[in-house]
């Protein structure tokens, strides 16, 4: 795969040539299959070796500007890429999922460090994370109250971001500080590149309630940044922050539908099943729920490789998302009981692990609960109910 | 521009002028010619303006390459478990016309055959074990017939099966372009129930503010949007594609969506919407009944679920 023929190759071509590269390479990939036991920094460390050699083959660097070391074309290749992925039972490393939330925030607001940074970041040598929630702000994103403030040849930060997925295992976070005053509200708000190695910056993992070490908490006290890392301008954190939005809502809920296909069809291969009417009802269900979420984050995927923004229309992806998600999982526990509730394999630990880790797809990058309110009262035009804030 | 006089003509027009009335203004050649953007505006205003015409057996007779005649009574299944196959010694039907149906003497019956594909029978009306029966039932505006019973299958003529499975397949594909026709209805229906419930609760004030700022109120609305979206994309996949699988899809995410948008817009329309004059009642009882044509979405969604089931493979509809 090369820059002239990212430019030219038909999505079908591409899926060819995916699953060529697959089976001529299955022996060396054959560790990168099935539910793996181990630890999240373990998993993740063993996945960079995937990320390498995704990158390596071109298949990733699809779609990402020339500039930044990407090879052109289309985004939505990559999605091709990541559907052929999954088909095939392959895990997608989950730290690529940040590249490409933050990706095409550095490449359109930063492009200095799109350059120096993405195609470490495609290619595994480099962990990034999301560090935009806090104790104290969550749903309410704006209510964050990380300074950011000038000093000599950048900004000193102060404050504590939290739910920040791959954090402890990640070299740089996109950080979301508050530049402005205090009461500045969405207004006041910067978004910067930060290098978790620095003096001042602690990263401390949480453990989730499904057992693992599914995100951090980053600390910064009073770690000074260079002035180069600021992405954007200064007080343009707002509108990165639902830039970057729309990527979370459009590449990665794709590449969460591959994966709960494939989920979705291994949870129908796990069981004794005969079919039963309350079974196919709900699998039946399930499948309408999940091809909801394909159509959907393909439409979106597809406006955003043609530069369109998709605006608060995303929150329907979004929630579309935590349905889906959590009908998938739901159906995979009624399919695999009762070795869910009692087994002791990889397999049932796994099962329960993820089935825990979609009640949370409701909660994270946004509670459904505001994705709702985005979608009745800016595409509905329902009247604001909110005390405050209006 | 064609949505607004269409709109016009199909909110305006007489229900019995109204087949008539498209015919003359070109609509019905336009469903041949433009396929896939006028079968989904016809219908979707059709579910806008709770009209009913005879527009879905022109498409069907179209697709089926019979040409339009307005005396030729097509039966649709409403029951998909009724299959039948090349070896059924009966024939169970059950299923509607969507007119009076006392002009022909022969009616063409579409009768299901598993997995999303159909088989056409012509069934002399006056044969023995069939019966005809005007339907009243949930939605009376409509004046369907029922069409049901056990019939001999050595008396009738089955195109399909004679002709082999071109044929077959042909009558399948039909199928689907009818299902993507009743899909676009439901978003039109559904459509019309969520504006009317967000002007409701525009409207009506309860503890000195309008009800659609409280959050419950709006969150049931919010979905109805959700589901009417996914069902839109399903709807123009269903025509990318090209195939029965994704019309099946198609028919069962607008079915959903239009069950949803009934159920929570009558509630969010409290009392009001339980009046016979406020007219959502009108709405709610369409969607039910035309939710059943060629399959309920609840019959899909088992189908589909024993299906992937039985293959254990989970088909990855639409992509790049």
């Amino acid at each position: 795969m090369d820059e002239s023929r990212a430019k030219t190759i038909t999505p079908d071509a591409l899926r060819q040539e995916v699953r060529d590269w697959l089976s001529s390479q299955a022996q060396s990939l054959a560790r990168f299959r099935g539910p793996d036991k181990a630890a999240t920094e373990e998993v993740v460390a063993r996945e960079l070796e995937l990320q390498r050699m995704l990158s390596e083959a071109g298949f990733t660097r699809l779609g990402w500007p020339l500039e930044a070391g990407g090879l052109g074309g289309s985004m939505e290749l990559r999605g091709v890429v990541f559907d052929e992925l999954h088909s095939a039972g392959y895990r997608v490393p989950e730290t690529l999922d940040t590249v490409e939330i933050c990706g095409p925030a550095l490449t359109q607001f930063a492009p200095h460090l799109a350059s120096e940074h993405l195609l470490r970041a495609i290619a595994g040598e480099e962990v990034w994370c999301q560090g935009f929630s806090e104790p104290a702000a969550g749903s309410d994103l704006g209510a964050l109250e990380t300074r950011a403030v000038e000093c000599e040849g950048g900004y000193r930060l102060r404050g504590q971001k939290v739910w920040a997925s791959f954090g402890q295992v990640a070299q740089y976070g996109v950080v979301l500080a508050r530049t402005g005053e205090a009461k500045s509200g969405y207004r006041g708000l910067s978004m910067f590149f930060v290098d978790l190695s620095l003096p001042g910056v602690t990263v401390r993992p949480i453990t989730a309630a499904n057992g693992r070490n599914e995100f951090a908490e980053i600390f910064l006290d009073d770690a000074e940044i260079p002035k180069e890392c600021l992405i954007g301008a200064l007080g343009d954190g707002w509108t990165i922050a639902m830039f970057l939005l729309q990527f979370e809502r459009g590449m990665y809920a794709w590449t969460r539908q591959s994966k709960l296909h494939a989920r979705l069809e291994k949870a129908m291969a796990a069981t004794r099943g005969d079919g039963a009417d309350a079974a196919a009802d709900a699998v039946g269900d399930a499948y309408l729920t999940l091809y909801a979420l394909r159509a959907k984050s393909r439409e979106t995927v597809k406006r955003l490789a043609a530069g369109e923004t998709p605006g608060p229309e995303i929150s329907i992806d979004k929630v579309l998302l935590s349905m889906a998600d959590q009908a998938v999982f739901e159906v995979a526990r009624r399919l695999t009981a009762p070795s869910f509730q009692l087994g002791n394999e990889v397999a049932d630990r796994a099962w329960r692990a993820e089935w825990f880790y979609a009640r949370a797809a409701s909660i994270f990058g946004g509670a459904v609960e505001i994705q709702r309110d985005i979608i009745s009262e800016r595409l509905l035009g329902l009247p604001k109910g909110r005390a405050v804030g209006n | 521009m064609m949505r607004t006089s269409l709109r016009e003509l199909v909110s305006t027009a007489e229900p019995e002028d109204l087949a008539a009335a498209l015919q003359e203004t070109g609509w019905f050649d336009l469903l041949v010619d433009e396929r896939p953007d006028a079968v989904g505006l016809l219908f979707e205003e059709h579910g806008r303006a709770l009209a009913y015409s005879r527009a879905l057996d022109l498409l069907t007779a179209e697709s089926l390459g019979f040409g339009f005649d307005a005396g030729r009574g097509f039966v649709y299944p409403v029951r998909l478990s009724a299959e039948v196959s090349d070896s059924s010694a009966t024939i169970e039907i059950d299923g509607v016309t969507l007119g009076a149906c006392d002009t022909t003497d022969l009616l063409s019956v579409i009768l299901p055959a598993g997995n999303d594909s159909f088989l056409l029978a012509s069934v002399p009306r006056e044969i023995d074990g069939l019966v005809l029966r005007p339907i009243e039932g949930f939605d009376p505006e409509l004046g369907w017939t029922a069409v049901q019973g056990q019939i001999d299958s050595a008396k009738v003529e089955m195109r399909s099966l004679e002709a082999g499975n071109d044929a077959a397949d042909e009558v399948t594909m039909a199928m689907a372009c009818s299902r993507n026709a009743i899909a676009h209805e439901l978003v039109g229906l559904a459509e019309a129930m969520l504006a009317i419930g967000i002007d409701h609760v525009t409207e009506r004030h309860q503890f000195g503010r309008a009800i659609g700022t409280f959050q419950t109120v709006k969150h049931r609305l919010a979905d109805v949007k959700i589901t009417i979206t996914a069902a839109q994309l399903a709807n123009e996949l269903a025509w990318e594609e090209s195939d029965p699988f994704s019309s099946a899809l198609a028919k069962a995410q607008s079915g959903r969506a239009a069950l949803l948008a009934a159920n929570h817009v009558q509630q969010v329309c409290g009392a009001m919407g339980w009046t016979q004059e406020h007219g959502l009642h009108r709405f709610i009882r369409r969607v039910h009944v035309l939710d059943t044509l060629l399959g309920s979405s609840q019959a899909i969604q088992t189908r589909i679920g024993r299906r992937l089931l039985d293959t254990r493979s989970v088909p990855r509809v639409g992509g790049f």
